[in-house]
């Protein structure tokens, strides 16, 4: 086992330990929380040119 | 092959057998490491070692047929480049002349002296009317240890700034000395040839590392393709099994599911008061909660929803928000159509409890509201909005940023390995 592939290990473990904390308490970058959507307020309309 | 020449080490008293007696000049004793000269009838001492010489994988004055060639092994020399080692072992074949193996990581190469020098710059060569291009930048390598004869002087301590050049498996590495350049030819060549030529290895050398810079003293030097090759498989399997691993964690950390669901009426241009729908239940300490809405087919129109989820303990409330809008139109490229008449949201962070779950609306027209017509036929004009709120569910976009980054980095890896054979 390569030292780089050691180091890789441990970034997929980092990767996967913040996902299943992520899960648990519910978090997401991609969530919606308060944040109302761009035509409310300035007006609906499309934006197609 | 040629007639062995017997010699007796002065420093350790040990017999030596010299394999290509005429050609070697330089032999390290196998018995204690001392570097001889052997070019002289009498053997001199050029360096004690106390050490004993190296274990290496393949033993002196071992034979193999490779190429169809019968090979003895002759010397053997640990090099590194300061992050990596490897072993190089020189071949000789009285009629065919000097050959190399290098290990390194496991993977073997055969490698030819070149006698023709490739044309070119210190990025791209041509040799033989092939181009290779430079992987790495002239780097410093070291023989750490030295066994066996050789038909040039070499020690211990001997450095050579080498670089090397790949066209697909293949690589020509430039050594350079103060005194001379030598250009190696380099083909991986498969373990199970190495065994069955020469037999299984006997002993491993030490911890072996990863991504060598180096090269031989005899224009020799490591491919650091094929054992990279090899850990970018087991990066790829690595994230596949990280990948799915987690989704199988997030599945099962998002639910259990509760749902609700109901419809709501909205007239065009104007509001509605928020609108219970139902009860919702979190289990867990935090769950994601998902509001979809479904509206019926519209056109030119937009509905703005208002959603909170009240706490029935502490009457607490959560407040998200939803956009259905949905036009259509033509221009001078023809018709056009914008807009979806589904929207979902996703509340994040929702604690365990019981929730109310209310929504306002407001519906407008686009460009103007329509205008209402007191006609008891038609009556006013509305929006039917279906309204789905549910638990248990997971965040895909967290699963997919989970997955580019398990993947970027042996991704990265692949295309800059691509990029170099371009």
């Amino acid at each position: 086992m390569t030292s780089r592939l050691i180091v890789f290990a441990l970034w997929c473990a980092a990767l996967l330990i913040g996902s299943v904390y992520s899960t648990y308490h519910a978090y997401s970058f991609y969530s919606d929380d308060a944040d109302r959507p761009s035509a409310s307020g300035a007006g609906g309309g499309p934006r197609h040119k | 092959m040629t007639a062995a020449r017997a010699i007796t080490c002065p420093a350790c008293g040990g017999t030596i057998e010299v394999r290509a007696a005429g050609f070697s000049v330089n032999l390290a004793c196998v018995h204690c490491g001392s570097l001889l000269d052997v070019s002289r009838p009498e053997v001199v001492l050029i360096e004690r070692h106390a050490e004993a010489a190296r274990a290496y994988a393949l033993p002196l004055g071992t034979r193999g047929v490779l190429y169809g060639d019968e090979w003895a092994v002759v010397g053997a020399t640990l090099r590194s480049d300061g992050e990596a080692s490897w072993q190089e072992f020189l071949l000789f074949n009285p009629y065919r002349g000097y050959r190399w193996l290098v290990l390194f990581e496991g993977d073997w190469q055969f490698g030819t002296p070149l006698t023709d020098r490739p044309q070119g710059d210190g990025v791209r060569i041509v040799w033989r009317g092939e181009g290779y291009a430079a992987v790495s930048d002239p780097t410093v390598t070291t023989n750490q240890a030295v066994a066996g004869e050789f038909y040039w002087r070499l020690a211990a301590g001997d450095t050579a700034q080498c670089t090397l050049f790949e066209r697909g498996d293949e690589v020509l590495s430039r050594e350079c000395t103060a005194d001379e350049e030598n250009w190696t030819h380099l083909v991986p060549l498969p373990g199970a040839l190495i065994a069955e030529a020469f037999g299984p290895a006997p002993t491993q050398p030490g911890r072996r590392r990863s991504a060598p810079q180096g090269f031989s003293a005899a224009g020799a030097k490591p491919q650091r393709e094929t054992g990279d090759r090899d850990d970018l498989v087991w990066m790829f399997g690595l994230a596949t099994i990280t990948a799915i691993v987690a989704l199988f964690a997030m599945v099962l950390l998002a639910g259990p599911v509760s749902v609700v669901t109901g419809r709501i009426q909205v007239p065009v241009g104007s509001r509605t008061q928020p609108e219970r729908i139902g009860t919702i239940t979190v289990t867990r300490p935090y769950q994601f909660v998902t509001i979809t809405a479904d509206t019926d087919n519209f056109h030119n129109r937009w509905v703005d929803l208002d959603y909170s989820l009240v706490d029935r303990a502490t009457q607490q409330s959560t407040d998200a928000y939803g956009l259905v809008e949905y036009y259509t139109g033509t221009d001078s490229d023809g018709a056009w159509s914008e807009g979806s008449h589904r929207t979902e949201t996703m509340i994040s962070r929702v604690p365990r409890g019981t929730y109310d779950v209310y929504v306002g609306a407001e519906a407008h027209g686009w460009p103007s509201d329509p205008v209402q017509t007191p006609d008891a036929w038609y009556g006013t004009e509305t929006i039917s909005v279906k309204i789905d709120a549910r638990t248990g569910a997971m965040s895909w976009g967290m699963w997919v940023t989970l997955l580019l980054g398990l993947l970027a980095w042996p991704g990265l890896i692949l295309w800059w390995r691509n990029r170099e054979d371009d």
